[in-house]
Parts: structure tokens; C-alpha cells; sequence
């Protein structure tokens, strides 16, 4: 099994403040500025409120590399008209399981045009792959320096567990390889990548996400804890320690046990890849 | 032959603390030093001949293995 760094490297922060709100979310960003992290992603900020603290964070600790992922789908016209784009961060637009409109493409020109340098970031199901294809297209025709990364979305029942439907869903991605020559596409499933790299010993785990409800877990896709963090009681370091030392190593144990799918078993049986 | 810095990963140094991130992934790796300046004169560089890269073979392998290196022929 891998080993841990002493204190967390990548940092992940959903800001969405489900059920906390916005002073507890100073609390988390006075704590996450007691980290010294190289790369923080903030994952759904919005308002002016959620930019404001990732202004105060970058001006309160040095971080190499800033990402920003927002939900296409959450975020509004206005919201967008707001965006200050800081051109030292990465932004990321993401596709979570869509049913795009077509009222929509214009929100989306719109988006594309103020954010120049983007990521796109598209959940597949059984049900979305051939809209996700078309979406695609029409993002790539906009801006061909645009950048697509493709996930399962293991959040709901997903049919592409089984082989043949993920071959095929596989293949109508891979032909805009053969039609757009020099298009960025990335598909992959990480947690299927960090089970491969688990018994790799050289690796080290420094990734620690803080949920929307203010709960932290290693990596998005493990189980989250209650640990304080929206309390004064604990540092974050306090924190990370805590969850590293309670549920690290049988938390990652667990994926090994899992059997070898592209897409985890977390709907229905699948077929083995 | 020939090898060159894939964009899979990014060189990151903290304090001095040195990493290799995968970019896409962010899994990390430690490394030293004196292997952090050799990674950063390749990138400088674009390319360094393999003979030229004085580190042991098992680290070059990690690096290969990791699609951290790539190879030109």
C-alpha cells in the first residue's frame, strides 16, 4: 500500500454550502489557508460571495496551480456576466448527466466566449453518450482548443457497466478522434486508475476534499467523514491526521477488493472488463 | 535514443519538497531533488539523450513505466 504525506498537497473544496451556509464557510476557508497546498480545485462556486474567498485564499497562501469546476447547470446568465476571470486559473465547465435544450446553447456561446481557455468535463450514462457526442461537436466547432475529459457518472443507474454498451458508447467518442484530428479527449475512470496505482509503492496520497456539506474524505469518490471541520475545535491538519489514520488504509483496501470494472458495480451487475 | 517530458505530469516544488503530479489525476509522487533539477533541464531542454541521464535504472523505469519520460527513437 502507498504511504501518505504528512499534510495534504491536492485540495479539493466543494463550495456549494449545501446545508452550512456561508459563515461556516469562512470558518473552512480560514482553515484550508493554514494548509500549504500546490493545487486547489474549487469545485461549484457561484456567487460573489464563493469568488470573494477564493480571491482572499490566493491573496493569504501561494498555490502553483487554481482550478475553478463549475456545473453548467447551476450556474446562471448573471452569474457568468460576473465572472472575473482570473487568467492565472484553470476553469473547468462540467456536464453532470445533461438533458441540453436548446435554449441552453446560448448560455453556453455566452460561457464560451468569457471563458476562452476551457476544460469540459462530461458524465456519460447509457442514456446521454450520443448527446454527450453531439455536445461535444458543438463545443469543439465554438473553441477546437478546448479541452474534454469524460467520467463515468457512477451516481446513478448506469448501463454502461456492461461491456457491449460501454464498447459501443466507447466507440462513438473515440470517432470524434477520427472526424477532429487534433481534439483533446481524455476518458477515464479515476478510481479505476488509483486501484492501479495503490500497490505502486513510490505513490503518495495528498488528496483531501471538503463536501459540500462540509464533510472530508481522501478522494471524491470515497466515503466522506465528519471530522469537525466546520467547528473551531480542529485544525485541518488535526483533521487530515484524524481521517488518515482512522479510515485511510481500509478505505483505499476497499477499492482493491472491488472487482476490475470501468465502471464500479454501484448499480445493478455489470460485466467484468 | 531519447527521452522527453510527457504532459502527463507536472513538476511542483514547495518548500523545498519536490513532486511529480499527474496533472489529469493528481496522484503524487515525492521525489528528490537532484531528480526534480534533471526532470526540470529535460523539460528546458525538450529532449536529453538517455545515455546523458545519470540516475539508477530502477528510477528511470518508474519514470518510463509512469509515461513521466517518453522515448524517441
Amino acid at each position: 500500500m502507498a504511504g501518505y504525506l504528512k499534510e495534504p498537497v491536492v485540495l479539493q473544496w466543494d463550495m456549494k454550502t449545501g446545508s452550512y451556509g456561508k459563515i461556516v464557510q469562512h470558518i473552512i476557508e480560514k482553515k484550508v489557508c493554514e494548509l500549504d497546498p500546490i493545487k486547489i480545485r474549487y469545485i461549484n462556486p457561484k456567487d460573489v460571495d464563493d469568488f470573494s474567498t477564493i480571491d482572499r485564499i490566493k491573496k493569504q497562501i501561494l498555490v502553483q496551480c487554481s482550478q475553478i469546476e463549475m456545473d453548467f447547470f447551476e450556474i446562471t446568465e448573471e452569474q457568468i456576466e460576473k465572472l472575473n476571470i482570473d487568467q492565472t486559473f484553470q476553469y473547468f465547465l462540467k456536464f453532470d448527466s445533461f438533458n441540453l435544450e436548446i435554449s441552453m446553447y446560448s448560455k453556453l456561446k455566452f460561457l464560451l466566449q468569457k471563458i476562452e481557455d476551457l476544460n469540459v468535463i462530461v458524465y456519460i450514462t447509457d442514456k446521454n453518450f450520443y448527446q454527450s457526442v453531439e455536445l461535444i461537436k458543438w463545443i469543439y466547432n465554438e473553441n477546437s482548443n478546448i479541452s474534454f475529459y469524460i467520467y463515468p457518472d457512477k451516481k446513478k443507474e448506469n448501463f454502461l457497466v456492461h461491456v457491449p454498451k460501454l464498447h459501443n458508447a466507447i466507440l462513438e467518442i473515440i470517432s470524434l478522434c477520427k472526424v477532429y484530428k487534433n481534439i483533446k479527449l481524455s476518458i477515464y475512470d479515476k478510481e479505476k486508475i488509483i486501484k492501479d496505482i495503490l500497490p505502486l509503492n513510490y505513490y503518495r496520497h495528498g488528496n483531501f476534499c471538503i463536501t459540500e456539506t462540509g464533510t472530508v474524505a481522501l478522494y471524491d469518490f470515497l466515503p466522506d467523514y465528519e471530522y469537525g471541520l466546520i467547528t473551531t475545535d480542529k485544525t485541518i491538519k488535526e483533521i487530515w491526521r484524524d481521517i488518515l489514520i482512522e479510515h485511510g488504509d481500509s478505505d483505499l483496501c476497499k477499492i482493491l477488493e472491488e472487482q476490475r470494472y470501468w465502471f464500479k458495480k454501484r448499480n445493478g451487475n455489470g460485466d467484468q472488463l | 535514443m531519447k527521452v522527453f517530458f510527457t504532459e502527463i505530469f507536472a513538476l511542483y516544488k514547495k518548500n523545498k519538497k519536490f513532486f511529480l503530479i499527474n496533472k489529469k489525476l493528481d496522484t503524487i509522487i515525492p521525489i528528490e531533488e537532484t531528480l526534480y533539477f534533471m526532470l526540470n533541464q529535460i523539460i528546458l531542454n525538450g529532449e536529453m539523450d538517455i545515455n546523458a541521464i545519470r540516475i539508477r535504472a530502477d528510477t528511470l523505469d518508474i519514470l518510463l513505466y509512469n509515461r513521466i519520460l517518453g522515448v524517441k527513437n
